[in-house]
């Protein structure tokens, strides 16, 4: 699959309609909208947020398919091989009451000198309570917090940017997202609550990837981190998840990250590498 | 099929298990008397000891339990019909029984966990989500069977029907649309869009994903209108339910759960369960007039008649918020014995039935002076959620 293909480019030099991030979801009255079916809707996603104009045209997804979405999304796919496909399970009625929730944060360890490491696995959707528990139960002052991200693939975009708005004080982020035909800058207001730290340090390695590169890129470019390890992953573009059936979902690479004065594409440097000791203590 | 346990000459409002055990023992099945008033009892489905607890309301003693598959979810009363009608989504099907006898009189298979159901306006159609198969099972009462089963679903979850019962509207709790079916054709006849595919940057695509889509369409008291909460994309739309048009789409808090009106409709207030608020829609106005501290993990909204106030079931803290909503500003808490998962207010507007899954209990709370007034013990094994005829009844 090309969306497992690192750094692949999302779209090529076509041009078609601008699309909204979920964060930044248009508010208003929206037009009349005719009676819609699968087929058609996946159709839509994919020409909004994906193709470059080589996918099927509707007509023919419908001749060839009638109604049966999932056949559409296959044959979408065999058209544009940058889509992809992929299964999914239905959640367990304990998650989906939250009775069950996937933990984003590992225990915050404390390293021979004292210093806290706060490892951050996932995006999950407790992600900031997760974090922000911790950082409390760290009290304050906080000279300096270790986040380890090395092994962090990435996750749900507008949680990250959450995540972001945490530790950056007294001053607005910005990213660009460009999606096929222009750019869609986005300011990010810092949480009024955002930590108070003197020292950020952000850990990354190979297997630091997407939304975890770019948090790395935001802490350093706002909040004055520094990025200790190896070079990141390098994948510098959203996917929009596009329902195709109960089992099946299409993803469709949509926008193109970019995060002022850093370098996503190819991966982010690092400021220095792990020093030896410190990647002794705090093991793979 | 079903066991009847039906209890009798009980006094106090507490019942020791044993106890209840020996009156069960001494009635068979046929001891059972007729009940004809149906809106004096709560129904309790307990979800890990396979019953219906029934709740004579006048005395909360509890006067019947009733036998019915593994997990049950969801129940609903059909006074036209005479029915209670159980979701049993471990064993695939729903258990319809009789009130009179408190005797199941049929289990129907269907597909793979149903969970939520809805009645139809005839009061003899049920509509029932198969949230694993993703298809959503059309039930008569007249003749305890499945006559149709609509599929094109995606994890469907709460359905609601329109007024005239003609269309069935699913909330797709793994997608970003509600579905709209054409009850007499059985099929879906359109996807209304409620937020953006959502984005993702992951280097691992999709696994171990928690993903909240649409819980619940909710309509106004006149079904004229639909609010249709999208988790992950933190927004609510507003639907017209005539047309099928997305008229609005309003900014939410972080994760929200779902809407739920107040007794008038005059408002939607839905938990935001990411941070912890509680966001309130003019359903006049359509936009959010206040925005409301919370609590974690919230599970559902009930109101008072008068909607000046609204009580918020938060099972990550044990307790009820309380908001006033003449002055959208938070009234104190009410502490709960056990954890709380959802309630339903009495159609007086005097008390409010919580079920407590932890402690197997249901908590009665005194509306008017907003304090526990009672507790119903040994409802069984974890309670999931209180239904009354007549309430404002929902799950979760």
């Amino acid at each position: 699959m090309w969306a497992m293909s690192l750094g692949a480019p999302p779209w090529s030099a076509a041009t078609t309609t601008v699309t909204s991030l979920v964060v930044a979801l248009a508010v208003g009255a929206a037009p009349p909208a005719a009676a819609l079916q699968s087929v058609e809707r996946i159709w839509q996603a994919v020409m909004a947020h994906g193709s470059d104009g080589d996918a099927v045209p509707l007509q023919t997804l419908r001749t060839a398919c009638g109604e049966d979405p999932l056949c559409a999304a296959r044959r979408l796919v065999a058209a544009d091989r940058r889509l992809s496909l992929q299964r999914v399970d239905a959640p367990t009625s304990d998650t989906i009451r939250w009775v069950e929730t996937r933990p984003s944060l590992g225990p915050v360890r404390r390293l021979a000198d004292g210093r806290p490491v706060i490892a951050i696995a996932g995006f999950g959707r407790t992600v900031t309570a997760e974090l922000q528990l911790a950082l409390k139960a760290l009290g304050r002052p906080l000279p300096e917090v270790i986040l380890d991200r090395r092994g962090n693939g990435g996750g749900d975009f507008g949680r990250m940017l959450k995540v972001a708005k945490l530790f950056v004080n007294d001053m607005k982020m910005t990213l660009y997202l460009y999606d096929k035909s222009m750019k869609n800058q986005i300011k990010i207001q810092s949480e009024e609550t955002a930590a108070s730290v003197d020292r950020l340090i952000v850990l990354v390695g190979p297997e630091t990837a997407s939304s975890a590169e770019v948090l790395a890129a935001l802490l350093r470019r706002y909040g004055g981190a520094e990025l200790l390890g190896a070079r990141t992953a390098g994948k510098d573009y959203l996917s929009r998840v596009v329902a195709v059936d109960q089992g099946w979902r299409l993803l469709v690479p949509a926008e193109r990250i970019q995060v002022p004065g850093e370098t996503l594409a190819g991966g982010l440097i690092p400021d220095r590498p792990l020093p030896a000791a410190l990647a002794l203590e705090l093991g793979p | 099929m079903s066991r009847i346990k039906q209890i009798q000459n009980t006094t106090g409002l507490t019942l020791a298990a044993a106890m209840v055990g020996a009156i069960v023992g001494t009635l068979g099945a046929g001891a059972v008397a007729a009940q004809e008033d149906y809106s004096n009892y709560l129904f309790v489905p307990n979800r890990a000891s396979a019953e219906v607890t029934v709740v004579d309301r006048t005395t909360n003693q509890i006067v019947a339990r009733i036998d019915v598959g593994n997990v049950p979810h969801q129940v609903l009363v059909s006074q036209v019909a005479g029915k209670l009608v159980v979701s049993n989504t471990a064993d695939n099907t729903i258990s319809i029984v009789d009130l009179k006898s408190f005797r199941t009189e049929a289990t129907v298979s269907l597909g793979a966990e149903p969970e939520h159901m809805a009645l139809g306006p005839d009061g003899l159609t049920v509509a029932v989500g198969n949230i694993a198969a993703g298809t959503v099972s059309l039930v008569s009462l007249k003749d305890n069977r499945e006559v149709a089963r609509v599929v094109g679903l995606i994890q469907p979850h709460n359905l609601t029907f329109s007024l005239d019962g003609k269309r069935l509207y699913v909330a797709n709790l793994g997608a970003e649309h509600v579905s709209v079916v054409d009850v007499a054709s059985a099929k879906v006849i359109d996807e209304i869009l409620v937020a953006e595919p959502t984005a993702l940057a992951s280097r691992g695509g999709l696994a171990g994903r928690e993903y909240q889509g649409i819980i619940n369409v909710t309509p106004t008291p006149d079904g004229r209108l639909g609010f249709a909460v999208h988790g992950e994309g933190n927004v609510l739309a507003v639907i017209d339910l005539e047309s099928g048009e997305k008229l609005k789409s309003i900014a939410l808090g972080e994760l929200p759960w779902r809407a739920y009106g107040t007794a008038k409709g005059r408002y939607m207030l839905i938990p935001n369960n990411g941070d912890r608020t509680v966001s309130v829609v003019d359903t006049g106005r359509l936009e959010v007039v206040a925005t409301l501290p919370g609590a974690a993990d919230m599970t559902g909204v009930n109101g008072d008649l008068d909607e000046t106030a609204a009580f918020v079931i938060s099972r990550g803290e044990s307790r009820i918020v309380i908001l006033d909503l003449e002055t959208m500003t938070p009234a104190g808490s009410i502490a709960l014995p056990g954890t709380p998962e959802t309630a339903v207010a009495s159609p007086d507007g005097k008390s409010l039935y919580v079920a407590l899954s932890s402690t197997n209990q249901v908590a009665v709370i005194d509306l008017p002076s907003r304090r526990l007034s009672a507790v119903i013990d040994h409802v069984g094994n974890e309670p999931w959620g209180a239904t009354l005829v007549g309430g404002d009844n929902y799950c979760h």
